[in-house]
């Protein structure tokens, strides 16, 4: 029925248009629409990162919506709940490809989960997966055809973690990390960069059990082996759980830790035991008086007014940001082929939200730098210019 | 191994909140045979209704108590509209527990839609801190420590010296019993959900204030309190509080000396260990099988 | 519904889903991962809910077994090998470590063994986590394709969806075979009476333990329906969420039921599925649904409806009341059915305490070959300890000899005697409360086939065996009635019916006119003196004194776990110390009157 629904449309569209909008088009876009799907985990322990990050990128969307689209196209964003769940991100896939028949998969959350979708989303239906909330080294190498992202690597952030507590002139480091690899991996790549950056410190690294709530015997555990920092990877509850901890037992001991936490839902959590931990973070600070953070936040007051400006929507607003511009740059007609061009004709793009992206068919990662931030006063602020987490900076 | 004393106090520390849910899981059991899954989920409601008045002026004390009067009358409502109808017996028993984890999964998705899924902070009742056996413990922990034994001492007392408190006893044996004495069976079970749900709502209660409160605040505490129920025996309430108590004490001491990994592997396996000896829990009544 | 149309058709169904499934552009992407899902769960909850509804056992451990399945096909399809060989793997593998759990299932009551399986599905899940050279670790593993050696090719996503459906059809007429057969009758008999099961001949541990790995083999299946499906396995599939899903459709469909399975399957798969289009409530539909399908529909939904559609049935008091007993014809069963006796039971010096306490002490007598001893004794003698130890359900605390025949019974387990000729009959009846009638006796008359075809009986089939003991005992108008809609008397017929068909040498009866009218005692007296005609050997306990010192040859009396008296019935009758146990020193009645 669909394809002969299609089929009809698109007679009606040559009719209309001309021949030169011939068969090209790809799934998913009309003259007036273009379909794009993702997968948030709208429900369960995890939805407390899906929730924003939708509404940031549906904020985006609908702005452009508003301002009246892409080339005169609307986009339209079908988000589907994967609570977090590889077997009902396996049936969203299926669902947006299947009967949506969307043009690709935007903004998905989830390493796990859209791993687990790879096989049917890339493999078997070829369609282009960009900018994940998520990701892992072993999907970008090799790169693998339609599989784009602007989000640095957690490996990588770790590593720049690492490497700037030993810049900071510690001497003997605790890595404090989950158990699943998405964090052990991390991990171990801190450890790797501090020996790196100085062979002499001492690094230790200890594994605890993902969804940890009572973090009182880590910290006696980490107190023993007495560290003058920890980073720690792990996600914010855990961080702002072993900061409690520490500052309880009256231990002043720095705390640093990646971009998944440098949101606001650390000082909510953390309070005054979170004062001073330092991390790095995937976009500006969500405060700055910018222009492009003025639209950010003036975007998400109209079309998410129960969110309040944070880290991950801004992170998914910049993402659907990048999205938009290699929608404007791919070449007519608009086809899940040119739509992948349209991201490698993006060099240097400055969406004023996340660092310059730059995307070539070698080069699936758009990005390599990271902003450095520290808490203070509740409110996370800048620390120097941004470093690229690849470089020995 | 120095710092043992202080590993214990933090875990019975811990512990205090998996026994209070433990005992309202036991009490609930023994008047209506009932599993009941949705005691942390209508705890932790009771705590978001109750944050929503604290944010109004409420004082923590008072929000306290009021937490406990919603989530047992949430409580007495579950058993008189949902568990009920459903008729007495071990045929139900599943059923029961089925619909139990139903009302958990409504109460979950009603808290995400009404607060969404940001944790909220809640004001702890004290702020400071407190050194037992060179362990830094939150004053909030203490108090939280304080009122659990005081309501298990009073669901003590009120088991053992009031009329009421017999009667349920006896109807736990058997459920004709309490009939005898003069008491409908239906107030008793009442009764008994109320102080159930009730109590954990103690727990919840604190546990929001040491953390944060969010739709899974009882999640992982719930969980250790049915470990601590089955160590100790399913029908015995100070075998689950002192099983309770005895699993906070374990999981600190194994996620400080053993694993952080394989808290949760270790803590079960030692009650499968447990389980293998004596096939009720250590304080359960073993139920002979008539020959 | 016939038990053969309800495979063919579900046969027919499965083929016509695979057909539609499989015919190209009918079905899309998304039409077929519902149906994909619904295939592998409906095998995961048959499994569960034949388990709970055959044994009782509910385990929350299934996704364990379902792991099994699934990383075997998956290493399996890696290393190139066909998928006929992992799934015969995979139920190799799931009925091995299913066996090994099940076997301990009767150590605990229901809860505390859905605890222990819960326990299971963690420990799975860690292990899964953590082996990341088979499993991929937390963070999954892709599986490649099937491959067919039947079929000769490489399934596509397709065929994956086909060869699931194949599965979940043969699995689920695989269960109703073995479920409704000889073998669901045994699981139903242990489930509802261990001791009388027990009693006799079978291991009811290993029954549970056969089961529980026939269940878990089945699970199995679902797991290599997942992985060429989804075809990207990870440890959150085998959670405890997952296992309490299947628990939640079990409920929800009904237990024990299969269209209850495939429904339950369904409704965990389709309610969420179809909240889908309405943002953030999917979970709050799936609870309420759940809620609302118990509180209705509190069996479940399968048998619910069912018993709504069934013509009520026929009014309880019709034609229940057992027919006459002519003792003639046991004797003529007795004869055609039963081996000679040949073997007595002795039993010499026989002590046993509970704690301290000393329930029997120096205990002696013989039953010989085809004769009959009646054991009487006041309250609290003893009698039904004795009739404990003889059976094999208390293990003396010391004996000089407990002996049937040449065998010394003191070590060996109750479920052994029932070989060696020792049959037994209940006070309480002990009815397998699932069973019909002809079901409870057939179960016997199977057992006992081993023991007649020794005794070179005719060679009579099991199903044959028990029309004769129906007949006999005036028991075929009720024969496809369950024991709890009948009264009592009846009940205690067919449990003698029961244990006659086992081929005993030695009846051992506890208490066979408790209970009873004087209708329903003249037909035990009937059926006692018919087998007694026979030459059965029969050892009789009862406080009804009249009635054991009519029919017994010998009678042995006890008190305080003592040897009071033993004698011919006319020498018990006159003997003073037995009046003074029985009736006190003034000859009123003292501490019983069952007489």
């Amino acid at each position: 029925m669909k394809t002969w629904a299609g089929a009809a449309a698109l007679l009606a569209g040559m009719l209309l248009t001309g021949a030169h909008a011939l068969a090209q088009v790809g799934p998913g876009v009309t003259d007036k629409e273009i379909k794009l799907g993702s997968w948030q985990p709208l429900s369960g322990p995890v939805s407390i990162y899906g929730v924003p990050v939708r509404a940031g990128a549906d904020a985006y969307f609908n702005m452009i919506n508003d301002q009246g689209g892409v080339k005169g196209r609307k986009i339209k964003f079908i988000v589907e709940d994967n609570a977090f769940n590889p077997q009902r991100t396996v049936a969203a896939a299926r669902k947006l490809i299947g009967s949506d028949e969307v043009l690709a998969i935007a903004v998905g959350f989830g390493t796990g989960p859209s791993a687990a979708a790879f096989p049917y989303v890339l493999q078997q239906e070829k369609v282009p997966f960009v900018t994940p909330y998520a990701g892992a080294e072993d999907w970008y190498t090799p790169p693998r055809p339609g599989l784009l992202s602007a989000q640095v690597l957690y490996e990588n952030q770790a590593a720049a973690v690492g490497r700037w507590a030993v810049k900071d002139g510690r001497k003997n480091i605790l890595v404090i990390h989950s158990d699943p690899a998405a964090y052990h991996k991390p991990g171990e790549s801190a450890v790797a960069a501090i020996r790196k950056a100085d062979a002499s410190a001492k690094v230790e690294a200890i594994s605890v059990k993902w969804g940890t709530q009572d973090y009182a015997p880590i910290a006696l555990d980490a107190l023993r082996r007495a560290p003058d920092a920890i980073i720690q990877i792990a996600v914010v509850q855990e961080v702002s759980a072993l900061a409690k901890e520490l500052r309880q037992q009256n231990s002043q001991i720095p705390i640093y830790t990646y971009s998944p936490n440098v949101t606001q839902s650390l000082p909510l959590l953390g309070g005054a035991a979170v004062e001073g931990v330092k991390g790095v973070s995937w976009t500006v600070p969500a405060s700055l008086d910018t222009p492009a953070l003025k639209e950010y936040r003036a975007a998400l007051a109209k079309y998410a007014p129960d969110q309040k400006p944070d880290f991950d929507s801004l992170l998914s607003f910049g993402f659907a940001k990048v999205v938009v511009e290699a929608l404007r740059r791919a070449d007519e007609p608009l086809n899940r082929a040119t739509f992948i061009e349209g991201f490698y004709k993006l060099k240097d793009y400055d969406s004023g939200v996340l660092p310059p992206v730059t995307f070539a068919p070698d080069r699936p990662l758009g990005l390599t730098t990271l902003q450095r931030v520290v808490l203070k006063n509740g409110v996370w602020e800048a620390v120097g210019e941004p470093i690229d987490t690849t470089a020995e900076w | 191994m120095g710092d043992l004393p202080a590993v214990i106090a933090s875990g019975l520390v811990s512990g205090s909140a998996y026994a209070l849910l433990a005992l309202g899981i036991v009490i609930i059991f023994r008047s209506t045979d009932t599993v009941n899954f949705a005691i942390g989920d209508t705890a932790t409601l009771a705590v978001f209704l109750t944050t929503s008045a604290m944010a109004a002026g409420l004082p923590p004390a008072a929000a306290l108590v009021l937490a406990v009067l919603i989530a047992g009358l949430a409580g007495m409502a579950t058993e008189r509209f949902l568990i009920r109808p459903l008729g007495a017996g071990h045929k139900s028993l599943f059923i029961a527990l089925v619909v139990t984890i139903g009302l958990g999964l409504i109460i979950h998705a009603v808290i995400g839609v009404i607060w969404g899924q940001r944790p909220i902070v809640v004001a702890p009742v004290a702020t400071g801190t407190v050194r037992v056996f060179g362990v830094a413990l939150t004053l909030n922990k203490i108090i939280a420590t304080g009122i659990a034994l005081a309501a298990m001492a009073a669901i003590a007392w009120l088991f053992r010296f009031t009329a009421i408190g017999v009667a349920m006893r006896a109807s736990a044996e058997d459920h004709f019993a309490a009939r005898i004495i003069g008491i409908r069976p239906t107030v008793i079970a009442s009764l008994a959900w109320f102080i159930g749900c009730g109590i954990a709502a103690i727990a919840a209660f604190f546990l929001a204030a040491d953390g944060s409160a969010n739709a899974n605040l009882t999640l992982s505490p719930l969980f250790r309190a049915f470990a601590g129920v089955f160590l100790g025996g399913l029908t015995s309430m100070l075998g689950a509080a002192v099983g309770a108590f005895t699993i906070g004490v374990l999981d600190n001491v194994a996620g400080r000396y053993l694993s952080a990994n394989y808290r949760d592997t270790i803590v079960f396996g030692i009650i499968v260990a447990v389980l293998f000896i004596r096939p009720s829990g250590f304080l359960g009544a073993a139920r002979k099988e008539r020959v | 519904m016939n038990a053969w149309l309800r495979r063919i058709l579900t046969l027919a169904g499965g083929a016509l889903v695979a057909a539609v499934v499989g015919w190209p552009g009918i079905v899309g992407d998304y039409g077929q991962f519902v149906i994909a899902s619904i295939a592998f769960y409906a095998i995961a909850v048959a499994a569960v809910s034949l388990l709970a509804g055959l044994c009782g056992i509910w385990s929350m451990g299934h996704t364990a077994f379902m792991a099994i399945g699934a990383y075997t096909a998956a290493q399996f399809a890696l290393h190139g090998w066909p998928v006929e060989l992992s799934i015969l793997s995979a139920i190799g593998l799931a009925s091995i470590a299913g066996f090994i759990l099940g076997i301990s299932a009767g150590r605990f009551s229901v809860l505390y063994f859905g605890l222990l399986t819960l326990a299971l599905c963690m420990a799975a899940t860690e292990v899964i986590g953590h082996w990341t050279s088979i499993t991929g670790g937390d963070e999954g593993i892709q599986v490649s394709p099937a491959r067919s050696i039947l079929l000769g090719r490489t399934l596509d996503l397709r065929g994956a969806v086909v060869m699931t459906v194949t599965l979940a059809t043969l699995a689920l007429i695989v269960v109703d075979v073995v479920a409704s057969g000889p073998i669901g009758r045994r699981w139903l008999a242990v489930k509802s009476q261990r001791t009388a099961s027990a009693a006799m001949g079978l291991r009811p541990h290993v029954e549970n333990a056969k089961a529980f790995a026939f269940s878990a083999a089945v699970a199995s299946l679902a797991g290599v329906g997942i992985a060429f499906t989804i075809s990207y396995l990870d440890p959150i599939a085998f959670s405890l969420d997952a296992s309490v899903q299947l628990i939640v459709a079990t409920v929800v469909g009904g237990a024990g039921n299969l269209l209850g399975a495939l429904l339950g399957a369904a409704f965990i798969v389709a309610v969420p599925e179809a909240a889908r289009g309405i943002p953030n409530i999917s979970v709050f539909v799936f609870g309420a649904a759940t809620v609302a399908v118990l509180l209705f529909m509190q069996k479940g939904i399968v048998p619910t409806l069912a018993h709504l559609l069934r013509p009520s049935r026929r009014k309880a008091g019709e034609s229940v009341q057992a027919a006459a007993i002519d003792s003639a014809a046991i004797e003529e069963l007795v004869r055609a059915c039963l081996p000679r006796a040949t073997e007595g039971l002795v039993v010499d010096g026989l002590d046993l305490s509970f704690g301290g306490v000393k329930a029997l002490q120096d205990i002696s007598f013989t039953v010989p070959a085809g004769s009959a001893l009646g054991l009487i004794g006041p309250n609290g003698a003893g009698k039904t300890s004795l009739l404990n130890v003889i059976g094999g359900f208390y293990r003396a605390t010391s004996a000089r000899a407990v002996r049937f025949g040449a065998q010394d019974l003191i070590r060996q387990p109750p479920y052994a005697r029932a070989a060696l000729g020792m049959g037994r009959t209940f006070q309480h009846a002990e009815l397998f409360a699932e069973l019909t009638l002809r079901e409870n006796i057939a179960s016997a008359a199977r057992l006992g086939a081993a023991r007649r075809a020794q005794a070179g009986l005719s060679a009579r089939s099991p199903e044959e065996i028990t029309s004769l003991i129906l007949d006999a005992l005036g028991l075929a108008a009720n024969a496809e009635a369950l024991p709890s809609a009948l009264p009592f008397g009846v009940q205690k017929v067919a449990d003698i019916g029961r244990t006659l068909a086992l081929a005993p040498s030695l009846v051992a009866m506890d208490e066979p006119f408790s209970g009873l009218d004087e209708r329903e005692r003249s037909a035990i007296r009937a059926i006692l003196q018919g087998m007694r005609d026979a030459g059965v050997t029969i050892l009789i306990i009862d406080h009804a004194v009249q009635e054991v010192l009519r029919v017994a040859d010998r009678i042995v009396v006890l008190e305080f776990g003592r040897v009071l008296a033993e004698g011919a019935p006319e020498q018990i009758r006159n003997d003073p110390e037995v009046h003074r146990a029985y009736f006190g020193a003034d000859g009123a009645p003292a501490r019983t009157a069952a007489a």
